[in-house]
């Protein structure tokens, strides 16, 4: 069964006059245990769709499943995890109680090969326990809100743009940590990007949006070997991948729409 | 805090930088000091007004009169701890309540501001005759006056949570009660706080005013008793616990602040009331209709009460009573509500002059601003109108001093939206104005004055009720003509309908005043 099925899913916002259309007609699926991006241009609806899956929000056509269940029932099973754009950190609370939150909000134990004191070494943050957010730079609180949504094990794990706030330097260290850390937990992900290399190095299915309605445009398997490195970015493969994207972003209809 | 450059200041030397800062210390305490001393010189020459003593004769008066502060230092602190932990309670109970159901945040709100909009000190005798001339009556004023600025510190504090952190709680299928307590709650408490340390003066005000009327002891009365029988250093002395007292309450929230704010928190209260409702421009119907359907409801639950329990009139006139007394002599009531507004008209008109002015000088001179500004800060979270008998004594029983009284209450509140208004220019308009070189007077009229006009008008909205409030709390002092005058002569004489009708009246401008300087701000900030 597909980790995720979005199934003709619309999503149409009421405005005060009118109203706006964000998503229409979205399909996409990902099997259990694949890397899947969402990669368009600013205000395609690729965080709204994300918000969907996560039931943040609710469609207003078409069907959502996670693993067979509708996503209300993921979510209020705990079986979502989310990292958001910016770390979303409760600034009181040390590291270790930040990533312990999801456990405290659950009034669960601990999962065994999920521990929090583990979480924050896998994510390499052993020592700042006792830290406080303000204490971090970004790219550490980051670590933290991805240490947090692992750690009742989610059977998704939903990215909207994590690493979009950092530098560029940071942000492809950032993305090989993340593919280390999903490799080692063996979790189903699906991130939202508007960088056409991020996607292509970090995924095994790249979903290209376009704009007003949102919709899938074209969808595209990435097939460079795992564990993936830096290397792979100068091979003829990558960077044929990244043109059949590019060519996809600024297909004449998606064109008309950036000079509109 | 520093207000004066949005331009990058040019590199200084490492002593220079270092002078710079140990000025920015040094000045305002090096003026406190020049100002006392000049004081004390000018009153061994003898130049000083019979109502301003020399600080050393203040300062004996504390050493040898300290035994008698005592007796009125309790009385005060219950009223002001008892009011404000009052005040505190209530608005965390309604903030809660107005953000679990969001259907009751309007109606909180709007019946909180007709609360604020009542000049307390109206209030003071109706709740002697109902709770007795004890600590309650005092306590609820106290209550009154604090209650407004914590109440906003939380409902906007309870709102400042980040969408993303909401999301998360979604995401962690977290219950209402688990999102209030561990989310919302501590999210808002730097809010909260920033609300209670304006509270803080306010409940002291509140506490001091309480006891003008019909107490026998407290800070309070002994202002009010050394300044009828002239006993100047008492007065200072009142005053100056009245300022400390204002400064301890202070102090107290600001370390538990400090105690239980321990992350880095950025709370800026917004000054604009309208960030806080829902809804969009209609809003001043909506708060005019509101009010209305509350006096409507006050008056049923009115009659209702004194036809349910047989109240007699000493307690409760009817509302028939009451109306009749205004038709009885309109041009009593008409020519005292004259007389207040003009003191207060006069010194809000005063004050917006003033502020601009000084505020402008500020931009102009930052060196003026770093010294003045900390005074303005510390000045600022004391009662001003504790002052008012001062200036009672300094410049007589007339206009002037009513009017003085009221642009001591308005001037900073006003000030600081001035400067505030001058200084949210963003960095980059100055930098235009720079690289097309125009001159400062340009920039002023051209980039700063249009930037503060919605700032002075919130500061005119917050400072408009003080000044009604600061009209009448003069005229209980100086026995000038006015709202003020007739509560406290009808309380006295007992001629309660008269007393009743006054206070109604009273009610009502403070109301009206709120809502057209609300309607004037949102207005211009369209």
């Amino acid at each position: 069964m597909a980790a995720l099925q979005v199934d003709q899913v619309g999503m149409t916002f009421a405005l005060e006059k009118g109203s706006i259309k964000a998503l229409e007609g979205v399909s996409l699926g990902l099997a259990s245990g694949a890397f899947g991006t969402i990669i368009g241009p600013s205000g395609c609806g690729k965080s709204t769709l994300l918000r969907l899956v996560a039931d943040i929000t609710q469609p207003t056509s078409g069907h959502i499943t996670l693993a067979g269940a509708p996503p209300q029932s993921a979510r209020l099973a705990r079986r979502i995890g989310f990292v958001f754009q910016e770390a979303t950190l409760l600034p009181w609370k040390t590291v270790m109680e930040n990533v312990a939150l999801p456990l405290t909000v659950a009034r669960r134990a601990p999962i065994a090969s999920r521990h929090p004191q583990e979480l924050i070494e896998l994510v390499g943050l052993k020592g700042f326990e006792q830290a406080l957010p303000s204490q971090l730079s970004g790219g550490m609180q980051q670590r933290v809100a991805i240490a947090r949504s692992l750690v009742l094990d989610p059977h998704i794990l939903l990215l909207d743009e994590p690493f979009g706030a950092l530098d560029d330097i940071t942000r492809q260290r950032m993305n090989l940590e993340l593919l280390r850390i999903w490799a080692e937990t063996g979790t189903t992900a699906l991130m939202v990007t508007h960088s056409l290399s991020e996607a292509v190095f970090m995924s095994d299915k790249v979903f290209v949006m376009s704009p007003r309605p949102g919709r899938i445009t074209a969808e595209l398997a990435i097939d460079l070997p795992r564990p993936r490195s830096q290397a792979m970015m100068k091979l003829p493969a990558f960077t044929d991948a990244i043109n059949m994207l590019r060519d996809q972003l600024f297909a004449p209809d998606a064109s008309a729409e950036l000079v509109a | 805090m520093s207000l004066s450059h949005s331009l990058p200041m040019p590199a200084h030397t490492g002593l220079r930088r270092q002078l710079a800062r140990l000025s920015q210390h040094l000045l305002p305490l090096g003026l406190a000091a020049a100002v006392l001393g000049m004081l004390e010189l000018a009153a061994g020459a003898g130049l000083l007004p019979i109502s301003v003593p020399a600080p050393s004769a203040v300062a004996q008066a504390f050493v040898r009169d300290h035994a008698m502060l005592w007796p009125h230092l309790a009385p005060t602190l219950q009223a002001i701890a008892g009011g404000f932990a009052l005040a505190l309670a209530v608005a965390t109970v309604l903030a809660v309540l107005a953000t679990l159901a969001r259907t009751t945040r309007d109606p909180i709100y709007n019946a909180a501001i007709v609360v604020q909009a009542m000049p307390l000190i109206a209030l003071t005798p109706i709740l002697i005759i109902w709770l007795g001339n004890g600590l309650a009556p005092r306590i609820v004023v106290t209550a009154l006056a604090s209650f407004f600025p914590i109440l906003v510190g939380l409902l906007q504090g309870l709102r400042a949570c980040e969408r993303g952190m909401d999301e998360l709680f979604t995401v962690m299928a977290a219950s209402r009660w688990q999102r209030l307590r561990m989310l919302l709650l501590p999210n808002a408490l730097p809010f909260a706080f920033s609300g209670l340390k304006v509270a803080a003066a306010s409940a002291v005000l509140g506490a001091i005013v309480s006891e003008w009327t019909g107490a026998t002891q407290g800070v309070g009365t002994m202002m009010a008793y050394a300044m009828f029988s002239f006993k100047i250093e008492q007065v200072w002395m009142a005053v100056i616990l009245c300022v400390l007292l204002a400064v301890a309450a202070y102090g107290l929230v600001h370390a538990l602040e400090r105690r239980f704010v321990r992350w880095e928190a950025v709370a800026v209260l917004n000054a604009g009331s309208a960030s806080l409702r829902e809804g969009g421009p209609r809003r001043v119907l909506h708060v005019a209709a509101w009010s209305i359907a509350c006096m409507a409801l006050l008056l049923a639950g009115w009659s209702g009460l004194i036809h349910a329990f047989s109240i007699p009139p000493y307690l409760l006139p009817s509302p028939q009573e009451t109306f009749a007394t205004f038709q009885a002599t309109p041009q009593i009531f008409a020519s005292n509500l004259g007389f207040t507004l003009r003191t207060a008209g006069l010194g809000l008109g005063a004050c917006v002059l003033s502020a601009l002015l000084v505020a402008g000088l500020f931009i102009q001179l930052p060196a003026l601003e770093r010294t003045l500004m900390p005074f303005v800060i510390a000045v600022r979270s004391a009662p001003m109108v504790a002052i008012a008998p001062l200036i009672t004594l300094s410049f007589g029983r007339n206009l002037l001093s009513g009017v003085i009284v009221v642009w001591m209450a308005c001037f900073f509140p006003m000030l600081v939206n001035a400067v505030r208004g001058f200084q949210g220019v963003r960095s980059t308009h100055l930098e235009l104005m720079r690289v097309n070189a125009a001159s400062a007077w340009q920039t002023f009229a051209m980039l700063r004055f249009p930037f503060a006009i919605p700032h002075l008008f919130t500061g005119i909205r917050v400072a408009a009720p003080k000044a009604v409030l600061a009209a009448m709390l003069s005229e209980w002092l100086t026995g000038a003509r006015g709202l003020g005058h007739l509560i406290l002569e009808s309380s006295a004489m007992m001629e309660l309908p008269t007393l009743w009708a006054a206070i109604l009246l009273s009610v009502a401008t403070g109301l009206a005043v709120f809502w057209l300087t609300d309607a004037c701000e949102r207005k211009v900030q369209k």
